[in-house]
């Protein structure tokens, strides 16, 4: 199989997933989501006669949350993190007003505790994976993780998940 | 008590149908081609794989520049560390992979554009001038500094070369560095910002059996001077 081919089969199998993944980390904004998810993949593309051997999955989790960051430093993104979300598609199961809470609840979440969140406990990768996508100690991991679950608790109520830390002043 | 999972399911289901479909894959591979082209094209240009000659053209600023062609090597340095006999076999060709080749304290005099605190143990700095320092086992055949073919070379990235570095990231000091292989395997090439805010990029033949960490050790030991000049193309 080419190069092509391979990477095209991967996209086609994984795309649904990153870019679920990537709407999270950018908390609902499904514009932000999509140009992470085509950074991510023009990465992985240039980068595939290497990355295809160690596995493509864990390479294109790393791109996917550094495409991200660098995504949310940009000037223009600052400001549209202000704005109004764009508008919800609806959904017959679910209420507009649960989905928008639990979307500005994770927009509430500054961007590296709210991938710490969503790498943990969408993707459920484990602590030391986590660290290596973020780049970050596994220390730092658990307690951006911890402080997550908190600040969702805060404003949605109790959520089944690790139990809360101690309060801690924090400066 | 709501589960987790669930509650960010909820947004996750935000995202644009369109996004999902099978079509929009065509989309992604036209995109990661015109990557690889553009990149192709920069590094034809003058960026540092296997760059055999001509080295001064891609690198010369304008017609009132002209580099210094003239490198003078730099005499063999002494290594500080005791170590044990050094092989007789002088390599003629890029050697095959093998395991990692040492890192020893370079104690030779420095060149002007790019000083190092380390060298591979057995290897000399072959020729530097302001636009690339040229390190190679001693001995080795091809004596031309401005030939890359089996040797590390350390440059300052291009003007020109204005995109986000791409590769598999390292840390490189307090930094990262973005590691990129070729499709041949034929080079390694480190891209970082040292603490000066210089692009550095360094090139490693596979002959080093260096790992990632390994080119980035070396990179930490680059400093970049006032004479280095990254060039255009």
């Amino acid at each position: 199989m080419s190069r092509d081919e391979e990477f095209r089969a991967y996209v086609v199998s994984a795309r649904p997933g990153l870019v679920r993944t990537a709407t999270l980390l950018a908390a609902g904004d499904a514009h932000l989501a999509e140009d992470v998810v085509q950074t991510s993949l023009t990465k992985l593309y240039v980068a595939w006669p290497r990355v295809r051997r160690e596995g493509p999955d864990r390479y294109v989790r790393r791109i996917l949350v550094n495409a991200f960051t660098d995504e949310t430093r940009r000037p223009w993104r600052r400001e549209r993190a202000h704005a109004e979300l764009p508008d919800a598609p609806a959904s017959a199961a679910l209420s507009v007003e649960d989905r928008d809470a639990v979307r500005r609840a994770l927009a509430a979440l500054p961007p590296r505790m709210r991938a710490a969140v969503v790498l943990r406990y969408w993707l459920e990768m484990d602590v030391a994976e986590t660290a290596a996508a973020l780049g970050c100690g596994q220390g730092t991991v658990k307690s951006q993780t911890a402080r997550g679950l908190d600040r969702l608790r805060e404003l949605l109520g109790p959520l089944d998940g690790p139990a809360p830390t101690p309060t801690r002043s924090t400066s | 008590m709501t589960d987790l999972r669930a509650v960010l399911g909820r947004v996750a289901d935000l995202a644009d149908p369109a996004h999902l479909a099978p079509g929009a894959a065509d989309a992604d591979l036209a995109r990661g081609r015109r990557a690889l082209r553009r990149r192709r094209t920069a590094q034809g240009a003058g960026a540092l794989v296997l760059v055999t000659a001509a080295a001064g053209v891609v690198r010369n600023a304008g017609p009132a520049a002209e580099p210094s062609r003239t490198v003078a090597p730099v005499p063999s340095p002494t290594v500080a560390e005791p170590t044990p006999p050094a092989s007789t076999v002088v390599p003629t060709t890029p050697a095959p992979v093998r395991p990692a080749v040492r890192l020893v304290a370079y104690t030779g005099r420095q060149p002007s554009g790019y000083t190092v605190e380390y060298v591979p143990q057995g290897w000399e700095v072959q020729g530097a001038n302001a636009f690339a320092l040229v390190i190679a086992p001693k001995g080795f055949a091809d004596q031309n500094p401005d030939s890359f073919s089996g040797k590390i070379v350390v440059m300052l990235r291009s003007r020109d070369d204005t995109g986000t570095p791409v590769g598999t990231p390292v840390k490189v000091g307090s930094g990262t560095g973005y590691v990129n292989r070729n499709e041949e395997e034929t080079a390694t090439v480190l891209t970082y910002k040292d603490t000066r805010g210089n692009w550095v990029q360094v090139q490693v033949p596979p002959s080093l059996g260096w790992s990632d960490k390994e080119i980035a050790r070396f990179g930490e030991g680059v400093t970049v001077t006032r004479h280095a000049d990254p060039g255009r193309g």
